[in-house]
């Protein structure tokens, strides 16, 4: 079955015009599939390789474009880059039952994708993100094209304040080298400290790692996307488990991937853009929801705060000088509450 | 290969001993003897000497005269003998000489202390006829029985030296001296030094040895230690490689089953969501039949469609909803049977209900392999399979997967951007020959002599162990066969496996 002949054996429903979905994978069962799946709520138009959907890109406008990684001839993550270049306002979800890291991370700094979903995909779940995806793109025709990034005089004309929670002393040198002379940048080597400094508000983009001490820092990151979306979160690791990445992006929308061991010039360039992201988010706060996460769960809240409470008592110094951290249990999980729950 | 260290360092060290104590023996004897033959010629002359000094003016010269006209038979006549005899006798007395001759130039014994000698013709003597020429000749002998000045010896070992005497006018030699002199005492002496210096060698060579002996036995059971312990880890490295190429294979294929489970699931999900919307309609069609059948053979049925209205308006299906629930279930059926193929493939490849060694046609295990290959790696590179026909042949099937996962996944790891693997099976007389050729970066000259040294690896800290290579080539030589590689930088690499068609060492472990 060619994607032509599927969407047109399907009756269109006669309310008005529902969201427009393109699913593209080279396995023929696969799209049958989510077309069946899709078609009670969507147009659903199909393709079996990166090309046959790019050509359809090209002819008409798509609100969501689902598609799989692993394809002969053109990847998923190749596909959605172009997407992303011809038609910006579709959203992009990737779906695959194949971890590769690599891609994982290109589909991030690449493709900018909204959701990175696995396969076999949740039968209740999927809809609902496509539809959300969906609504979004109709409801903000206009995109966020990529930032240039700023020069000197722009960043110093921003104010704009780097937050970097890292424990290597190294990384804090090469983020100051990059950027320090024109940009504001708060130093942290802990959780509690970066909390702290959040806490002062104004905070334009965060640069941090994925484990800071024993403490997983990504949680943080989830948790504030909720609150904080206009902060643009750029990313650091060594090494980073795909589940990991994979959340980052469906609940953290994480803005750039960089992995370590980190290049000076590449970082240089990702801070200012990530910079200039920030500062066409403020101008347009609405396009905000186009990164819009999913809900981080009460668990998530429980184990960052298990985290916290541990380290902070494993080393005192750190206690008593964040003094606004309270080290109770109680007292952190109400701070907690504060800065992310709405 | 077992070297026996302690054998050889013993058969050398006894072989190095016997040469070394031989030569010595042999070097001190001769060297001693020489000197003492040296000595003892000095002596002798100066005895000689002494004794011409003494004599020779009075005695010896008037006889020499009176033997000139003298028959040899009749030179022991001669009446001045009884005196010289007597007034030699009494120089020599206490001296080291046991006999004196004298000799005429003609070789004939003119006197000798023992005097039945005189008379003898010694004409044809080497040392008489060199002595004749002017060399002093001296030699060491041995007499069983000697008659001595005064009383006859047994068991001396003599210095015999021929001595020309000059005149002391002329100059000229008018004659030859053959004096014995006693060289036993010496002799004893250095043959019981030569027996103390033997035995203080073979004491200290023997010390020696042993101390050898102790160090090497030490040093054989390290090695066997060493041998043994890294047999054991070997083993153990082989086995934990296994396991984690068999892990990196199961997460491919796991990840592939992701694939029909997903659209399986979904398809099935929305079925049964179908289906129940099928019920109210199918209990009308049902009802609806039932009326006709039971209503009399009238042309018309009546039916109230106010009471129908309320449950019929409830049904919007249509023929087309049927036919999608058909087609969705036909899809499951397609992904559990290709759920169940790469099921099957992963338990041929790993083979581990089966017994391990067995009658296998190799193209059959490389289908397999290929087809678990291809889920582990990237989609950009193709694999060809050109397979000849090829007997079966007495092999460890898992093993030799093994093998073949790890040239296949080596090559795909060469291949930097698209690319293809082929792989060629052919029957060549009494080998069968596997060729894994990629189109890949090739192997650099640098690289290129180490790829089959344990441990050895080109990829980052962490990744690989560097002992696929090394592990791959311990399988094909316990199968009695032997592999080869051939590179082009920038081209690719090849290679080749050959196999014996008959076994000759056991493949099992």
């Amino acid at each position: 079955m060619t994607s032509a002949t599927l969407s047109m054996s399907m009756p269109c429903n006669p309310t008005a015009t529902r969201g427009r979905v393109l699913c593209v994978d080279d396995e023929p069962n696969v799209l049958r599939a989510l077309h069946w799946l899709l078609q009670k709520d969507f147009d659903v138009s199909t393709a079996t390789s990166g090309q046959e959907g790019l050509k359809l890109v090209r002819e008409s406008s798509f609100d969501v474009v689902i598609s799989d990684q692993r394809m002969p001839e053109m990847s998923g993550v190749d596909f959605l880059r172009e997407v992303r270049a011809i038609a910006p306002r579709a959203m992009r979800i990737l779906l695959t039952g194949y971890s590769d890291m690599q891609a994982i991370l290109r589909s991030v700094n690449e493709s900018e994708i909204f959701r990175y979903i696995n396969k076999p995909w949740n039968v209740t779940e999927l809809p609902k993100v496509v539809a959300q995806a969906a609504e979004i793109a109709r409801s903000l025709p206009e995109v966020l094209t990529d930032p240039e990034p700023l020069d000197e005089a722009e960043l110093t004309a921003s104010a704009v304040r780097i937050l970097l929670l890292d424990d290597n002393p190294e990384v804090h040198a090469q983020v100051e080298l990059a950027i320090g002379d024109c940009a504001e940048v708060l130093h942290t080597t802990g959780v509690l400290d970066a909390l702290q400094q959040l806490q002062g508000g104004n905070i334009g983009v965060i640069v941090t790692e994925t484990n800071v001490g024993s403490v997983d820092s990504t949680r943080l990151i989830r948790l504030l996307k909720q609150r904080h979306p206009e902060i643009v979160t750029v990313v650091l690791a060594e090494t980073c488990g795909a589940d990991l990445v994979s959340s980052l992006i469906n609940q953290g929308q994480i803005y750039r991937f960089v992995p370590k061991p980190i290049k000076a010039g590449y970082l240089k360039i990702i801070l200012r853009s990530a910079v200039a992201r920030h500062q066409q988010l403020k101008r347009a706060p609405a396009l905000l929801r186009r990164h819009q996460v999913e809900a981080a769960d009460d668990a998530c809240v429980q184990t960052l705060e298990n985290d916290l409470y541990y380290s902070a008592n494993a080393t005192d110094t750190d206690v008593s000088e964040n003094s606004n951290v309270m080290a109770t249990p109680l007292g952190l999980r109400g701070f907690l509450k504060r800065l992310f729950v709405r | 290969m077992h070297f026996r260290l302690v054998r050889y360092v013993t058969l050398t060290s006894l072989a190095f001993f016997l040469v070394a104590g031989g030569a010595l023996a042999y070097f001190y004897r001769s060297l001693s003897i020489d000197n003492m033959l040296h000595l003892q010629e000095s002596s002798n002359v100066n005895l000689t000497r002494v004794f011409a000094n003494n004599l020779w003016s009075s005695h010896f010269l008037p006889l020499l005269q009176e033997a000139v006209a003298t028959a040899a038979p009749d030179l022991g006549k001669n009446s001045r003998l009884q005196e010289i005899h007597r007034d030699t006798l009494e120089l020599m007395r206490g001296s080291s000489a046991y006999k004196i001759k004298v000799y005429d130039l003609r070789g004939r014994t003119i006197y000798s202390s023992e005097l039945q000698q005189i008379g003898e013709d010694k004409s044809d003597n080497a040392g008489f006829l060199g002595a004749a020429q002017g060399i002093t000749k001296t030699e060491l002998v041995h007499k069983e029985k000697f008659s001595a000045f005064e009383n006859v010896v047994e068991n001396r070992d003599l210095i015999q030296s021929y001595i020309p005497q000059y005149d002391p006018k002329s100059g000229t030699i008018v004659g030859v001296f053959e004096i014995y002199s006693d060289v036993t005492p010496f002799l004893a002496t250095i043959r019981s030094t030569e027996q103390l210096l033997a035995a203080v060698v073979v004491l200290a060579f023997s010390a020696l040895y042993l101390g050898l002996f102790v160090i090497v036995r030490s040093a054989e059971r390290i090695l066997k230690t060493q041998h043994r312990e890294r047999d054991l880890a070997l083993q153990q490295l082989a086995q934990s490689e296994k396991i984690a190429s068999l892990g990196q294979l199961v997460a491919g294929v796991s990840h592939q089953l992701n694939t029909p489970l997903g659209f399986s699931v979904s398809n099935v999900t929305l079925a049964i969501e179908a289906t129940r919307s099928f019920l109210l309609p199918l209990r009308v069609a049902d009802r609806l039949a039932v009326q006709v059948r039971n209503a009399p053979p009238a042309e018309r049925l009546m039916l109230n469609t106010a009471d129908a209205q309320s449950q019929l308006s409830g049904i919007t299906v249509s023929d087309k909803d049927g036919e999608m629930v058909i087609e969705m279930l036909g899809d499951v059926l397609q992904g559990l049977e290709q759920m169940r193929e790469l099921v099957e493939n992963l338990r041929d490849f790993t083979r581990l209900d089966r017994t391990k060694v067995v009658d296998a046609n190799l193209n059959a295990s490389l289908r397999t392999v290929v087809y678990v290959a291809k889920s582990a790696i990237p989609m950009r590179v193709q694999i060809v399979e050109e397979y000849g026909a090829l007997p079966a042949i007495e092999c460890n099937p898992s093993q030799l997967n093994q093998v073949f996962l790890n040239l296949i996944t080596n090559a795909a790891q060469a291949i930097p951007g698209e690319g293809s693997i082929t792989i060629r099976t052919a029957q060549e007389s009494d080998r069968i020959r596997i060729d894994v050729i990629d189109t890949g970066a090739g192997i650099p000259s640098d690289v290129l002599p180490h790829i089959f040294d344990s441990y050895f690896t080109t990829k980052p800290k962490g990744e690989g162990t560097g002992l696929g290579l090394p592990i791959t080539r311990d399988i094909v030589h316990s199968h009695g066969g032997e592999i080869a590689v051939e590179t082009a930088e920038g081209h690719g690499t090849t290679f080749t496996i050959t196999l014996p068609l008959i076994s000759r060492t056991a493949p099992g472990n």
